[in-house]
């Protein structure tokens, strides 16, 4: 039966690591441009934190690098809000959509379904260099004239469509800015098409749906969001650039007076560009926060040595949180000035996704329950996943509400709520998938004891940045403010925001912690063996880092469910996938 | 480890997935693939034409672009191309291709006429927002059609049976999508 492999690996440096369609190498690729996307992602948030504790500080250094952006060495309120926006941008769409997804996705899910790589590998690197392409351009906006952006992640018009009137960056740089995210949306869509026909079509033998881990579940429904919600931005991103470029005037509305002269534009809808980026927008954080939900299922199995407690109920509820993510996005809105009606019906399609959520955490507690925990650094990450999903996930009941949310749109609360919720829940998926799966991506270990030190810091650091951030919300301090010490009823907050500020440097720092691991850990970890966990999805049937072509000449086949820990009888704790069934009957 | 992949199936499995076969990728693929970049086109339509319902419901004085010969007769233009795209498919013919590709071409040529027919009463991309969404809706179904045209160009070229059932799929949903299209401009 042994014969050459169907497609050896290429040869050549370039083809092999640079334009490979090798989907492990495509993979590592996205977890790097996420790594570099979240260190510069961090490092523009602590640049904002010390605006924001230390108004009047003075940086000569940045000052050299950011001359306009700095004038007489303090940073001005323009360049704080280019940061926010840069800041927000990078992290949800190149950090956070990039890494769980298409970063682990295109890394683990063929393996984990059987196959020896995606069904369209070349679409795969193309969308790869895309999103990287779309990287660049966003970046090139520090280096023009005018500077980034300033009208945040989600570019609100009428701001983000009038032009250089509006403000220093809202000439090319907010320009620019819409042509990063229609070639992001055109990468993401492929990427997309690319998972769901990959789960489709190319399973193993064996691989019935039910038989699909957990994460392929999560990222397979991630991938279908993705695939109807990215268009609708895209589209919305078209009419923005028309109005920009054009003079068209679908978001401008008539009679506009900006910086003392009269926009000629009329007859625009500013809300329509919010109902059209919500329509995408509340889908995205979905695609951010379903891997990570997918992978913490998959550790907290392992690592508690029992199948994951109701199976069933789990793919469901991946499901009805995917598809309810398309009917709640007037939640964005309620300050809009939207009809009472409506609000109460997107406030109740919005409190129904607390249904699926609590079903899934009730199951990731059940499956901890009466379990043989072993306490690695990933079990730890994954558990901190369910604490900051649930920690986050209530005060978005809270902000679910139109009444209450009339009070918190805008302030430090919905900021505290959506980085607990979206940011540092997917974060720490992030941190356990990399644990958990750097020994079958690099043949070694990384370190356990460095990876529970970092945890722990940055677990208590995340929490005493994020819950003071909800008082400072409450107290109506508002978002997207460079300082707050000009108002007298925010004057005694100060010190809280300085609290948080430390909070945030050294949860920062100790992010050091964790690259030193990855970068230490790739050259002098611990040889890892083909399944160090003692784990039993496909991934860990071959070797360690996996060869080019996965399963070699012959296809896995599969006889068992994705989560056999612990099964009555059988000689170990845990039951591969393809370990034939010894009774007749399936 | 090897023992646990070689061993062959000792019982009856379901008939799933297409064995992990590697690229190229299984027809089946393509045509999955081919149907979910359709329904992410469909998105981008539905989510654009929403745009244009809402905004017609802002506007009072909205109506700008009138229904004009030109358009129908491109319209049966694209009809017609969808009749031909069929005779290619079922008789794997290159000649009913080229015809196909010839009435695409015909049907582009009629849209920039439309468009020059407007810009002729004055009605530009930045003049009135009914105006804005035609150039942009019709602008962006031509810019698919043009993808079609070199679809055609690359089946003509292989003439292969799933190669051109994948294209006749593209091509009548361009032909539906536009009779949509229509229906959401002049009904």
């Amino acid at each position: 039966m042994q014969h050459t492999a169907v497609h050896a690996a290429p040869r050549s440096f370039i083809r092999r690591y640079i334009f490979s369609t090798d989907h492990k190498v495509i993979g590592i690729q996205y977890i790097l441009l996420g790594l570099f996307s979240a260190i510069l992602g961090t490092t523009l948030s602590m640049m904002m934190r010390m605006r924001l504790a230390w108004p009047n500080l003075a940086t000569p250094f940045l000052a050299h690098l950011f001359p306009t952006g700095f004038p007489g060495g303090v940073m001005s309120p323009e360049f704080y809000l280019s940061l926010l926006t840069l800041h927000g941008t990078i992290m949800v769409f190149f950090l956070l959509t990039t890494v769980p997804l298409s970063g682990f996705g295109n890394y683990i899910l063929p393996i984990q379904l059987g196959a020896r790589d995606m069904a369209f590998p070349v679409l795969n690197m193309l969308s790869f260099w895309a999103t990287f392409a779309g990287l660049m351009v966003l970046l090139s906006t520090l280096f023009i004239q005018g500077g980034p952006p300033i009208s945040g992640w989600t570019a609100y018009p009428p701001l983000s469509a009038l032009g250089q009137i509006a403000g220093p960056g809202e000439g090319k740089g907010q320009t620019i800015w819409i042509i990063s995210i229609a070639i992001f949306c055109l990468a993401s869509l492929l990427t997309a098409l690319n998972f769901i026909t990959t789960t489709l079509n190319m399973r193993t033998r064996g691989m019935s749906l039910m038989r699909m881990p957990l994460t392929v579940w999560a990222w397979f429904t991630a991938a279908t969001v993705a695939l109807l919600a990215f268009p609708v931005l895209l589209g919305g991103a078209i009419l923005l650039l028309l109005d920009r470029l054009a003079g068209t005037s679908f978001f401008l509305a008539a009679g506009m007076v900006v910086s003392g002269k009269l926009v000629p534009n009329s007859g625009g809808s500013p809300i329509l560009w919010q109902h059209l980026f919500w329509f995408f927008g509340h889908p995205e954080v979905y695609i951010i926060i379903l891997p990570g939900m997918g992978i913490t299922s998959h550790i907290i199995s392992t690592f508690s040595r029992k199948p994951i407690f109701a199976y069933r109920a789990m793919v469901i509820a991946t499901f009805s949180i995917g598809f309810i993510g398309f009917i709640v996005w007037g939640h964005h809105m309620f300050a809009s000035g939207m009809s009472p009606l409506a609000g109460m019906v997107f406030s109740v399609l919005t409190l129904t996704v607390g249904v699926p959520s609590a079903i899934k955490v009730f199951n990731w507690l059940a499956t901890l329950w009466g379990g043989q925990i072993r306490c690695t650094a990933s079990m730890m990450y994954a558990l901190g996943f369910v604490s900051f999903f649930v920690s986050g996930g209530v005060t978005g009941l809270l902000l679910a509400q139109p009444a209450i949310d009339v009070y918190f749109h805008d302030t430090y609360f919905v900021v505290a709520h959506f980085h607990m919720i979206m940011g540092l829940a997917a974060v720490f998926g992030i941190f356990a998938a990399l644990q958990f799966w750097f020994p079958k991506m690099f043949g070694r270990y990384m370190s356990e004891g460095l990876g529970k030190l970092h945890f722990w810091i940055t677990i208590i650091g995340v929490y005493s940045i994020f819950i003071p951030m909800h008082f400072l919300g409450m107290a109506g301090a508002p978002r997207r403010y460079a300082q707050f010490t000009e108002f007298t009823y925010l004057a005694k907050l100060q010190p809280l925001a300085v609290h948080i500020s430390w909070a945030a440097f050294i949860t920062g720092a100790a992010q050091l912690i964790l690259l030193f691991n990855i970068f230490w850990s790739m050259r002098f970890g611990k040889k890892a063996p083909a399944n160090p966990w003692q784990a039993t999805t496909l991934e860990w049937v071959i070797p360690s880092p996996p060869p080019h072509d996965n399963f070699g000449d012959v296809d896995p086949v599969v006889y068992r469910g994705p989560y056999e820990f612990s099964v009555p009888g059988a000689p170990e704790d845990f039951t591969l996938q393809t370990e034939p069934t010894t009774g007749g009957a399936d | 480890m090897a023992s646990t992949i070689a061993a062959p199936p000792r019982i009856a499995l379901p008939p799933q997935g297409n064995g992990g076969r590697p690229d190229p990728a299984p027809h089946s693929a393509n045509r999955t693939g081919l149907i979910l970049a359709l329904a992410s086109v469909s998105m981008m339509f539905i989510g654009l034409t929403s745009a244009y319902v809402v905004s017609q419901g802002l506007n009072p004085l909205w109506k700008q672009v009138h229904m004009r010969p030109l358009i129908w007769i491109d319209t049966a233009v694209l009809l017609f191309s969808s009749y031909t795209m069929e005779r290619a498919r079922r008789h794997i013919s290159a000649r009913w291709l080229i015809a196909t590709l010839l009435l695409g071409i015909a049907f582009l040529a009629g849209q920039i006429g439309v468009f020059a027919q407007l810009a002729q009463e004055g009605l530009y991309l930045n003049t009135g927002r009914q105006a804005s969404f035609y150039y942009l809706l019709t602008g962006l179904h031509g810019l698919h059609i043009l993808a079609g045209i070199f679809a055609l160009a690359w089946a003509g070229l292989r003439l292969r049976r799933s190669t051109l059932d994948l294209t006749a799929i593209y091509w009548h949903f361009m032909d539906a999508l536009w009779l949509y299209l229509l229906a959401v401009i002049f009904v």
